[in-house]
């Protein structure tokens, strides 16, 4: 009974902590803000300036006239990090939720029926795993075209597995609970079982791998620029702009880096916020 | 009654409302590679069984003796490997579709631990009426009609109603159990440990309102339990288990007054009396040793292994279970009383 009352001692304090919205957490909210009106209004205000080359102007360091500096054809990076945020975040966004929701599909089957469909339902994790994310990626945009859609659906495709495993064995553990007997006891079928109590206990840990997620599609998005099978240029996008300055990180490290650290701090957002999502859903921790 | 009974229809003037005959229930070990398949577990073996209107049935025995798994075939959660299980004079298994939802709604069961067989993210008053909402009973304004009844009828309020389970005590989370179990008017609750993983004092009010509802609403119970205090407090009838098998059956008088079988002494021995005196004075029947594995249960009498009188008759013969004094029938070739040679 002790380490009971003790798991129960820390999380009480844990909760007081973690639950409150604290002035941190004001911040990663704004800061999020301030990135969806890039997404919805940078194209607008600032389209045409970061679009405009100016040789003259050329890989210049951050200052009052270029906030973020300029890259190697002279075009303002603080205009074209605004500017990439719709892309970037639509991709992200739409990327992580096709991916969640193939794998929490998986990860459910899997976990509740167990057996037969469990194992094939890993069996396609296992497939899924040994083939090249990036073969992947370029085998599907060779036959389909690269668009927002195709893009979305190829980060999809190739983030499933965590959240499959993931729900696997959050489901596993939950199935296990007496409440799920007790449902099944007065007659829910099993639709109802998974869908009023599996699923809304065990959305925590999918949000956490979500956040944690959105950081990998950013990255692979980048790749993909890079590669030349994801945003198209001349639009921008974070990830490919941080490829395209990759050669000119010892004489101009602005422009890898200040991409960089809007990708970062928009993931702390993300990832902070998903965290504290976590703590004010869970019932346990009140 | 919250409603009209949900009765089936049926022989319901002489046939028990609930009748076990035979039944077993095994669970496949599991399989590992390059071993020979694991015997399989008998939890409950060739059991037969009647409960009538009117009644509280406490079935006892020590943890693992299937008294659960027995509870589970009777709330109709897990279906038995062998034997039949009727109600009013039915079988189940004949109970096909709508039918089946109807047998639902009779057989309720109540849980153990009371916080987790309530979903933590569920208010209580949609916990109390998912069997309604399962099974497609009523309106929704008459759901939420029955709920508030069944509330009533548990003690709690509209204040509770809205709260997470999380946010109530122990008892309370048990009324909410109960209240859930009410909500489609059973003729029979299953109510397993439903007092063990509460405090004396909750304990009490628990089953003084299981015995209020018993009364008020013709309710029968099969009352699972380890505390014999409690079920002597409860119930009609006593039902004693032993490694899948009931080895004494008596009414609650004389099964207090003196059990026949020794392991059923021996468990009435082990409760500790509150009076130093009578306490020292008694005579107690202590056993010792563990319960055999039930996938390999010892020949002849199952308790053998750990009886204090057992003889040579008991390891070659499995004493079946035979009325002896009035309303008891036991299962021992050598009973503490009332044993007119067997």
């Amino acid at each position: 009974m002790s380490g009971v009352s003790l798991d129960i001692a820390a999380q009480g304090g844990e909760a007081t902590s973690s639950r409150r919205f604290g002035p941190l957490n004001a911040f990663f909210v704004a800061w999020l803000l301030l990135m969806l009106a890039a997404a919805l209004f940078g194209p607008v205000l600032f389209g045409d300036q970061a679009m405009q080359q100016s040789l003259g102007t050329r890989l210049k360091p951050p200052g009052a006239a270029h906030w973020m500096g300029t890259d190697q054809v002279g075009r303002d990076i603080f205009a074209r990090v605004i500017v990439g945020a719709r892309p970037t975040l639509v991709i992200a966004l739409f990327g992580v939720l096709a991916g969640m929701l193939l794998g929490t599909v998986t990860g459910t089957l899997a976990g509740y029926f167990g057996g037969a469909v469990d194992r094939v339902c890993m069996a396609l994790v296992d497939v899924k795993l040994a083939f090249p994310t990036i073969l992947f990626a370029i085998g599907v945009i060779a036959v389909f075209g690269t668009s927002t859609t195709i893009l979305v659906i190829v980060v999809g495709l190739t983030g499933w597995v965590t959240y499959a495993r993931v729900q696997r064995s959050v489901v596993l553990k939950v199935n296990a609970q007496t409440y799920i007997e007790a449902s099944r006891a007065v007659g829910s079928s099993h639709l109802r079982v998974v869908c009023r109590h599996i699923i809304p206990n065990s959305l925590s840990p999918l949000l956490v791998v979500a956040s944690i997620d959105l950081v990998r599609v950013i990255l692979l998005e980048a790749s993909l620029s890079f590669l030349g099978l994801g945003i198209q240029p001349p639009t921008p996008s974070w990830g490919g702009m941080i490829n395209s300055g990759r050669s000119y990180l010892e004489t101009a490290w602005w422009i890898c880096v200040c991409p960089g650290l809007v990708i970062m701090m928009t993931a702390l957002s993300i990832s902070r916020l998903g965290d504290w999502l976590r703590d004010v859903l869970d019932p346990d921790l009140s | 009654m919250v409603a009209e009974p949900a009765r089936a229809a049926g022989p319901a003037s002489s046939a028990p409302l609930l009748a076990l005959d035979d039944v077993t229930v095994e669970f496949a070990g599991r399989r590992r590679l390059g071993r020979p398949p694991p015997a399989p577990v008998r939890a409950v073996d060739r059991v037969s069984l009647r409960v009538d209107r009117g009644e509280i049935l406490g079935l006892v025995g020590e943890s693992g003796c299937g008294k659960s798994t027995l509870g589970r075939v009777i709330a109709g959660i897990i279906e038995p490997t062998a034997g039949r299980v009727a109600i009013d004079g039915r079988d189940i298994a004949s109970y096909r579709g709508a039918e089946r939802r109807t047998l639902r709604r009779m057989l309720q069961m109540v849980f153990q631990n009371p916080y987790g067989a309530l979903d933590p993210r569920m208010r209580v008053d949609a916990i109390v009426r998912e069997p309604l909402d399962a099974n497609g009973i009523g309106s929704p304004g008459e759901r939420r009609e029955r709920v508030a009844k069944a509330l009533g009828l548990v003690g709690l309020g509209a204040q509770h109603a809205m709260a997470l389970p999380g946010k109530l005590s122990g008892g309370q989370q048990q009324r909410v159990g109960i209240a859930r179990a009410l909500v489609t008017s059973p003729a029979l609750l299953v109510c397993d440990e439903v007092t063990s993983a509460l405090d004396v004092s909750i304990k009490m009010q628990i089953s003084e309102l299981l015995l209020a509802l018993h009364r008020e609403l013709d309710l029968v119970y099969v009352f699972i339990s380890h505390d014999l205090g409690v079920v002597r407090r409860l119930a009609t009838r006593i039902a004693v288990m032993y490694l899948g098998q009931i080895v004494e059956l008596a009414d609650t008088a004389s099964f207090y007054a003196g059990p026949a079988h020794p392991y059923a002494r021996a468990l009435l021995t082990a409760v500790p009396i509150p009076d130093p005196a009578a306490e020292r004075g008694r005579a107690r029947l202590l056993i010792t040793g563990e319960v055999p594995s039930p996938s390999n249960p010892p020949s002849g009498c199952r308790f053998r292994t750990r009886c204090p009188f057992a003889q040579q008759r008991c390891t070659d013969e499995p004493p079946q279970l035979r009325q002896i004094a009035g309303a008891r029938t036991v299962a021992c070739h050598f009973p503490l009383i009332g044993a007119d040679s067997g």
